[in-house]
């Protein structure tokens, strides 16, 4: 056993009531027939025992797309006054037309499985249905026999109205032993179909054909078999028997099969869900979603704490670095206030050196002058002054005081003396002019450093 | 009959099936966004700041490193401020803590020894000094720690040698002692004479 895999493949059960046939199909741009298969179907024989015949006529399973054509399923015309159907749901309009085809169908409402499409609309003010319709319990059979054998039964459907023989578009008409039906897919807008099921006894059924059908009926359709052609009708028909007939009929079925909503199909039934089964989802999705909230608030509050941790972790070296940059600051404001301790502590140490040190600077002072002196100059006063001392007294030469001040100038230098302020006055006393008095000032100031070169010429003309 | 339930009840009972985890997804949207998402938002953005604030070890490392020069300079400052202080006490040690009356005393038998004959001697509270050596012996007094200084005036009959030798020797020999001045006067008219190479100074002390 082998199932048919590709996408496009169908397979269509065409259940009449003489006989049943098995078709595999190939949907797609180009349908084709690719094997079919047919057997007498026993008088009495169930829709289901009726398809279980049919799946059984080829030997592999059948498609997962299963479509049953039956004759056993009833469908007609329904037409309803606009203003009953306006603004209801289509699950309300499927239970209206339930109570409407009970008359006509003689199938109970409650359990009866009904579909429907809407056909063009009669003026000034109805709508027209095309509606098909089984008992639940058979379309149910039905699934489970194709089930059973491994397939899916896509839909059921009448076998009427299903292909134009032209595959073209154009309208056309059907007998079956049973109805006769007239058909017109418009390429815009809803198509039309008129229906009518065939009395033996009158020619009711062809006038009610005709004038649904609202215009003249096609001059071109199918036969099928065991059916009648209308005496009133004189268009040209083909009967479905002969094999190349057949085979043109079901390229038309397959045609139509790519665009099922053009026809009031069946779908299985869907079982409803139990109590059970719904309070099992509630609370598998109860749990769903609180694992789902606690995993999101447990990703959160991880992410969070984080977020938490990294803002810690940087927010530490800033404070450690707050924390130099303080102390920094701190030690930069305590080295200046040590620079000028420091400062003030070596001007300090200045101001006592400079009484301290160079103590004997008194005694280098006369040993400069006694050994700068000449015997032009004789120093008759040393005085005190604010700024330092005044050397007062007289030279015979009017260049000796200034020789003498030059020669002081570098060794008082380095015992806090500045030389400066010679004053030179003539008395006129002889032929040049002279004697002449003078005064040198000797201005306190900070000891350059003492040369040893100098304080050892000093020392030596001291002990000279 | 099982069969037969609409659509829209069966709509109706997946709903009712569903409601309470829908309803509790809706409560925790709703606190999540009032609460958590609120807070996450807020520490995002305050891990934006933070990463813009953000320092590099690099960068913490060299503001150590400047606190470590700081802090090092700072003790080298403190002990070049105490061997300064140290050095001026050193410095200053001599002045305090001799008594007056024997430096007095080695004055005259340092005066003796060079012929240096004393014509008067006095204590003074002020002396005139350039301004100089005033601030060094205000600076002096504020080490030593004493509100006044003594200074001795000293009016000495001496020759010039005799004078520089004394001169030379007194800070020498009496520890304590600092010339502060020195004057060479004339001799006035009708003094007693002076013998030839002698001179009157005068000498200031500071004792």
């Amino acid at each position: 056993m082998f199932t048919t895999s590709s996408k496009n493949a169908i397979t269509l059960l065409v259940l009449s009531s003489a006989e049943v046939m098995r078709v595999e199909l190939k949907l797609g741009a180009k349908p084709a027939v690719r094997q079919q298969a047919r057997a007498e179907r026993p008088p009495r024989t169930p829709l289901a025992a009726a398809t279980e015949l049919a799946i059984g006529l080829l030997p592999q399973r059948p498609s997962r797309r299963t479509v049953v054509l039956a004759e056993d399923i009833w469908t007609g015309i329904v037409d309803v006054d606009d203003r009953a159907v306006q603004g209801l749901e289509d699950d309300e309009i499927t239970q209206m037309l339930k109570f409407e085809t009970q008359a006509l169908s003689d199938l109970d409402p409650m359990t009866g499985h009904l579909g429907w499409i809407e056909l063009a609309p009669v003026p000034p003010d109805t709508r027209r249905f095309w509606c098909t319709t089984v008992p639940a319990d058979a379309i149910a059979g039905v699934a489970v026999a194709v089930s059973l054998r491994g397939g899916k039964l896509a839909y059921c459907a009448h076998p009427i109205g299903l292909g134009s023989p032209e595959l073209a578009g154009v309208p056309w008409i059907e007998f079956t032993r049973t109805h006769g039906g007239a058909f017109a897919l418009g390429a815009d807008g809803l198509p039309r179909a008129s229906l009518s099921s065939r009395s033996a006894t009158s020619d009711l059924w062809y006038r009610a054909l005709e004038s649904n059908f609202g215009s003249q009926l096609p001059e071109q359709g199918w036969l099928f078999p065991s059916a009648t052609v209308p005496t009133e009708y004189n268009g040209d028909l083909e009967i479905v028997e002969a094999d190349d007939v057949r085979t043109r009929w079901l390229a038309a079925v397959a045609d139509r099969l790519n665009r099922p909503t053009t026809l009031p199909t069946l779908a299985p039934l869907t079982p409803s869900t139990s109590k059970q089964t719904l309070t099992l989802v509630g609370a598998a999705a109860l749990l769903t979603v609180l694992v789902a909230c606690g995993t999101h608030l447990g990703w959160n509050l991880w992410n969070s704490r984080e977020m938490t941790d990294r803002i810690a972790a940087l927010a530490e070296p800033v404070q450690e670095k707050n924390q130099y940059e303080g102390e920094l600051i701190t030690f930069q404001n305590r080295i200046k206030q040590l620079e000028e301790s420091l400062k003030v502590s070596q001007a300090r140490q200045t101001d006592v050196r400079l009484v301290t040190s160079q103590r004997d600077r008194f005694a280098a002072l006369l040993r400069t002058i006694a050994a700068v002196s000449d015997e032009h100059l004789v120093i008759d006063e040393i005085s005190a002054e604010a700024t330092g001392l005044r050397l007062s007294g007289r030279a015979i030469r009017s260049d000796a005081a200034t020789a003498f001040a030059m020669k002081l100038t570098p060794d008082l230098k380095t015992v806090g003396w500045r030389v400066e302020g010679l004053d030179l006055k003539g008395s006129n006393q002889l032929v040049n002019g002279g004697p002449w008095d003078f005064t040198i000032d000797l201005i306190d100031v900070a000891p350059t450093e003492a040369k040893l070169k100098q304080l050892s010429v000093l020392s030596s003309r001291n002990n000279q | 009959m099982q069969d037969q339930i609409s659509n829209s009840r069966r709509r109706e009972r997946w709903i009712k099936a569903l409601l309470p985890a829908a309803a509790i997804a809706a409560v925790y949207m709703l606190g999540y966004t009032l609460t958590l998402s609120r807070q996450l938002r807020a520490l995002q953005e305050d891990l934006e700041a933070a990463m813009g604030a953000a320092v590099s070890s690099d960068q913490v490392a060299r503001v150590f490193t400047d606190r470590n020069i700081a802090e090092k300079q700072i003790e080298t400052l403190r002990q070049q401020i105490d061997e300064t202080d140290k050095q001026i006490q050193q410095s200053v040690a001599g002045l305090v803590g001799v008594n007056p009356t024997s430096r007095l005393v080695q004055i005259d038998n340092l005066c003796r020894r060079h012929s240096i004959g004393v014509v008067n001697q006095k204590t003074t509270a002020t002396v005139a000094l350039s301004p100089l050596r005033e601030q060094s012996l205000d600076t002096l007094r504020e080490v030593t720690e004493r509100n006044t200084l003594t200074y001795r005036q000293l009016e000495v009959v001496a020759n010039y040698t005799s004078m520089t030798m004394f001169l030379q020797r007194l800070p020498q020999e009496i520890k304590g002692v600092i010339p502060l001045g020195i004057e060479l006067l004339e001799t006035e008219p009708g003094s007693k004479p002076l013998a030839p190479g002698q001179r009157i100074w005068r000498v200031i002390l500071l004792m």
